[in-house]
């Protein structure tokens, strides 16, 4: 065989090796963008100081559906989120999820202004040094989850914003 | 027959309502005795309180029965002991808290504490059903109780007294508890209770006081909206048609008791002959959902009144929309069985009630949601068996997660011995190493003759013994000029040294002695110090050996009782779904049967509706009204 | 009026006060007649569920006891609790605990949390093992008191560990210097 057609064949052979690595990248990608805590596990219970200075505990609120909004101020699309989830439509049977947003940012200051700028109905936790960013393992923002009355994860939404209709969808599917 | 069945079944749900209600306070109670704030003298005990004071009850139960496994509360036992009670009585545990609460009584308990578990007892007894019983454990309670306690045994006696039948007593027993918080829900259920068993007017005075009290909270003006209902209707029954419109007039108009208050207000005015005025709340009435029964009734009552009017053309055009309406209703109820049928109407109705697991066994259901499998539920649901089966059910479903979850942690600990397996057996020629390097023996050997040493020293009191190697120096210096001295030919010269000699001596021995009790006491504390030492290494050396033999026990150990919990968990598993299963068979049952009862009255209804026409085009061929 | 549609009309109301009164009371008539089988039933689901509830009560306290002896053996064993006895509400707030210079406790109380302090709860704060000798540990807390005035206060204790299960009691207290609430430590065992 002259060179070209080995180099030829070569160069096919690594183009093949190429396209598998991506899409091996690509079917691993996904596994690795999703945050931690799994869906089905219960969510890690902490506690933090809010906006108004009361310091909230996640376990306290068992009994009802909660969603977690993890959020930073220079991320947009959490911003389009936290302004859904402001006005969330009651879901079915008369159970309004509570909705806590935390911050990961570490600059209370300007996540109280955020969120005061944003006219925020629930509370804003502030998680100062990141404790909580990293018991839950977010590393990429937006990362909304959703809790059944027993604290057990029910769904995430990672990497994008999420319409306050989505979220009661799933939360009568699910028969919170 | 219905009439006096109905007014007891009243009695049972309010009293039930009542008693079952201060579930969660079940606990509450228990720990009314508390020590106050710093007086906590177990640690553990404290702990316990910790999570009991924010409602987790099963949490404070499960630390609470460890710690006194463990002996950690020595110094509340008793107030232990009752709390334990209380807190079994909070889960449900009925049987568990009686035996609790029954051995607390077999030992020497303080009048204080035995009041309060007669009192328990009494309640557990009342609830149960078995009056006698209570009302013998009320009359051991010898002291009034603590705080609110005194208040909810006044009522609880009023309850049992009535229970049994006995009016009057309960009268005075009420009498007694007027200023009491509960007063009104027990003078609604005498008043009901008296109305029915004949004493009507004392029955009907109880009732208007209450239709009449001033309501704070929501559940007040419900009960006052009861009572007035209640009070109505037995007007109604006297024929009393003017008193009766007072009492119904004074039900809420956007309450759970209008539509039976608008019914009874269009008999009133039927009943003096006014059912022109009698139509009037019977036709707001007739716009109401047709699954409430007086809405039901409503659609016959509409056309009897037109009848009374003497029109019997709307008369027979509102009995043939009623057939109708029936005919359509009893088609949804076919639907409402096939959906529960098929199953699944439970969880529909359970989620959308709050799952909180440190509720107290007893809670009610406020809001059902409106779907076919639903639409009949809030009768069913004012039902006391129906009740009892759901809060079995749901806390039947909790259990199965606490048990998933304790799998889980079996699972981890499982690991863990592992874990300590492998590490206890990299450890073990390691620890054989040390041991031998330790040569306790020789130590104490020495420490023995460092001890005999002193102690001769001090019998004797051999100062020089204690001198420091300068000093020793120096004595031997003296020594050797004291026998260079003795070699020197007797003069002045020789003298004069002698006496050097000697105050040097003097000097010396002078200072030995000064020092020599400092010097003995140093030396015997350092002795006792590395006594202690010497101690503490044998207990360690102990310690490491016993380690190291029972580590491959211990971990056995560990490893057993994780299998023992594991096949505990399996056996129970199956045993949970499988009552589950059975109870929510009978929830499945009950409704049905509640249901089918639902459709045989709309039948009934829809017969009479059928005469009724009947009777009309009888009276319209016969030519003109009798 | 027909004699007919009198009776029926009489009968007619008096089953509707009877039911009305009868829905007022909360059941049906059809509901109101149950053979005894159901009652039965729901008795022995009842001690069923009773018999469970127990067992899951004793297996969650036998798990409870292996969790602590496998992580925690009585050799080694330190527990750290908190308490408050004060005379005026103190809503406290933070609670940070360091053992030999490492932090093992940041705490943040919820209003219930110091709600069931105040009424003589006592918080089980940290637990962990230490080797036998000489430990020190470290502790603030932060809260406001009377007058909404800021506090931070803390306090240092060196305490020899020797072999058994060692507890220590962080106590806030005011009754030394009045209203003003001071770290007061107790050794146990």
């Amino acid at each position: 065989m002259d060179r070209f057609a080995r180099a030829r064949r070569r160069a096919l052979f690594e183009t093949l090796l190429l396209l598998a690595a991506a899409v091996a990248g690509l079917l691993v990608f996904p596994v690795l963008s999703d945050a931690r805590p799994a869906t089905g596990s219960a969510a890690p219970d902490f506690a933090l100081k809010a906006t108004d200075g009361r310091n909230l505990r996640l376990s306290e609120y068992r009994g009802d559906v909660v969603v977690l909004a993890f959020w930073a101020s220079w991320c947009g699309p959490c911003r389009d989120t936290l302004a859904q989830l402001n006005t969330l439509p009651a879901a079915g049977g008369d159970a309004t999820p509570v909705v806590l947003g935390v911050n990961l940012e570490g600059d209370d200051a300007r996540a109280a202004s955020v969120a005061q700028s944003l006219g925020l109905d629930f509370p804003t936790l502030l998680d100062s040094r990141q404790t909580v960013g990293r018991l839950y393992d977010v590393d990429r923002l937006p990362l909304t989850l959703l809790l059944d009355r027993d604290g057990v994860v029910r769904g995430a939404w990672a990497q994008k914003s999420i319409s306050g209709e989505e979220i009661a969808r799933q939360i009568e599917e699910l028969n919170l | 027959m219905s009439r006096s069945r109905i007014l007891r079944w009243t009695v049972t749900l309010v009293a039930g309502v009542l008693a079952g209600g201060a579930g969660a306070a079940h606990a509450q109670d228990a720990a009314r005795d508390l020590p106050p704030p710093g007086k906590v003298r177990d640690l553990d005990y404290g702990d316990v309180l910790f999570h009991f004071f924010q409602d987790d009850y099963f949490d404070a139960l499960v630390r609470l029965e460890v710690s006194r496994d463990l002996n950690r509360i020595e110094h509340h036992s008793a107030e232990a002991e009752l709390l334990s009670g209380g807190l079994y009585l909070s889960l449900g545990l009925h049987a568990e808290a009686s035996r609790i609460f029954n051995r607390l009584l077999a030992g020497p308990v303080p009048q204080s504490v035995s009041d309060r578990a007669h009192f328990y007892l009494a309640r557990i007894g009342y609830q149960r059903g078995y009056h006698a019983e209570a009302w013998r454990s009320l009359e051991r309670i010898r002291a009034p109780l603590p705080g609110p306690l005194e208040s909810e045994r006044r009522l609880l006696a009023s309850n049992v007294l009535m229970a049994q039948g006995r009016y009057s007593e309960a009268v005075g027993a009420l009498q007694q508890a007027a200023n009491d918080d509960w007063a009104p829900y027990a003078r609604f259920n005498l008043g009901v209770a008296m109305v029915r068993s004949g004493s009507a007017e004392e029955g009907r005075r109880l009732l208007e006081s209450v239709g009449t009290m001033a309501a704070q909270s929501d559940e007040e003006r419900s009960l006052r909206d009861r009572a007035n209902l209640a009070l109505g209707f037995a007007h109604l029954q006297e024929r009393a048609g003017e008193p009766a419109v007072a009492a119904l007039s004074r039900v809420r108009l956007d309450g759970p008791f209008t539509n039976r208050a608008l019914l009874g207000l269009g008999w009133a005015e039927s009943d003096v002959q006014r059912p022109e005025r009698a139509l009037v709340p019977w036709l707001e009435l007739r716009e109401g959902r047709l699954l409430d029964s007086a809405v039901q009734e409503s659609f016959l009552a509409v056309p009897y009144a037109y009848a009374q009017l003497a029109s019997n053309g709307q008369a027979a055009q509102q009995y043939r929309l009623a057939v109708q309406a029936y005919a359509e209703e009893s088609t949804r109820i076919d639907e409402s069985i096939a959906a529960i049928r098929e199953g699944g109407f439970l969880d529909a109705i359970l989620d959308s009630a709050p799952q909180d697991e440190t509720v107290g066994w007893f809670w009610q259901l406020q809001n059902v949601p409106d779907a076919p499998h639903t639409r009949y539920l809030y009768h069913l649901l004012a039902s006391h068996e129906f009740q009892e089966g759901l809060k079995n059910y749901r806390d039947l479903r909790i259990m199965q997660r606490n048990l998933e979850r304790s799998r889980e942690s079996l699972t981890a600990f499982d690991h863990m011995v592992e874990a300590r397996e492998l590490a206890a057996a990299a450890r073990a020629p390691r620890k054989t190493e040390a041991l031998a390097s330790t040569d306790l023996e020789g130590l104490a050997r020495r420490q023995d003759e460092l001890t005999a040493r002193v102690a001769g020293i001090a019998a004797s009191r051999d100062v020089a013994a204690l001198a420091t190697d300068v000093e020793r120096g120096q004595w031997a210096t003296l020594e050797r000029i004291e026998q260079v001295l003795a070699g020197l030919p007797p003069g002045p010269q020789r003298d004069a040294l002698a006496e050097r000699a000697r105050l040097l001596r003097g000097t010396q021995l002078w200072r030995f002695d000064a020092e020599y009790k400092v010097r003995l006491r140093r030396a015997e504390a350092s002795l006792r110090e590395t006594q202690t030492a010497l101690a503490e290494a044998r207990e360690r050396v102990a310690l490491v050996e016993q380690a190291g033999e029972s580590a491959p026990r211990d971990t056995a150990g560990f490893s057993r009782r994780v299998a023992d919990l594991a096949q505990r968990v399996d056996l129970m598993a199956p045993r949970i779904d499988a009552t589950a299963a059975q109870q929510q068979h009978m929830l499945a049952n009950l409704a049905v049967q509640e249901l089918e009862a639902q459709k045989r009255r709309l039948a009934s209804y829809a017969m009479q509706a059928q005469f009724a026409l009947a009777s009309l085009y009888d009276g319209a061929t016969a030519g003109g009204p009798q | 009026m027909s004699s007919l549609i009198k009776w029926q009309g009489a009968r007619l109301r008096w089953q509707a006060c009877a039911s009305a009164v009868l829905v007022c009371g909360g059941l049906l008539l059809g509901a109101a007649g149950h053979a005894a089988d159901p009652a039965q039933d729901l008795r022995s689901v009842d001690q069923d569920v009773q018999t469970l509830k127990k067992q899951l009560v004793d297996l969650n306290r036998d798990l409870f006891r292996l969790e602590e002896e496998l992580l925690y053996p009585a050799s080694t064993q330190v527990a750290v609790f908190l308490s408050l006895d004060v005379g005026t509400f103190f809503a406290l707030d933070s609670v940070t605990l360091k053992v030999d210079d490492k932090e093992v406790a940041n705490y943040l109380y919820t209003d219930r949390e110091v709600q069931a302090l105040h009424r003589g709860g006592v918080q089980k704060l940290f637990l962990g093992n230490l080797k036998a000798g000489e430990h020190e540990i470290v502790a603030f807390f932060t809260g406001k008191g009377p007058h909404d005035r800021d506090y931070r206060r803390g306090t240092t204790l060196k305490f020899d560990k020797a072999i058994g299960a060692k507890y220590l009691e962080l106590r806030i207290s005011d009754r030394q210097a009045a209203l003003q609430p001071e770290f007061v430590v107790r050794q146990w065992e």
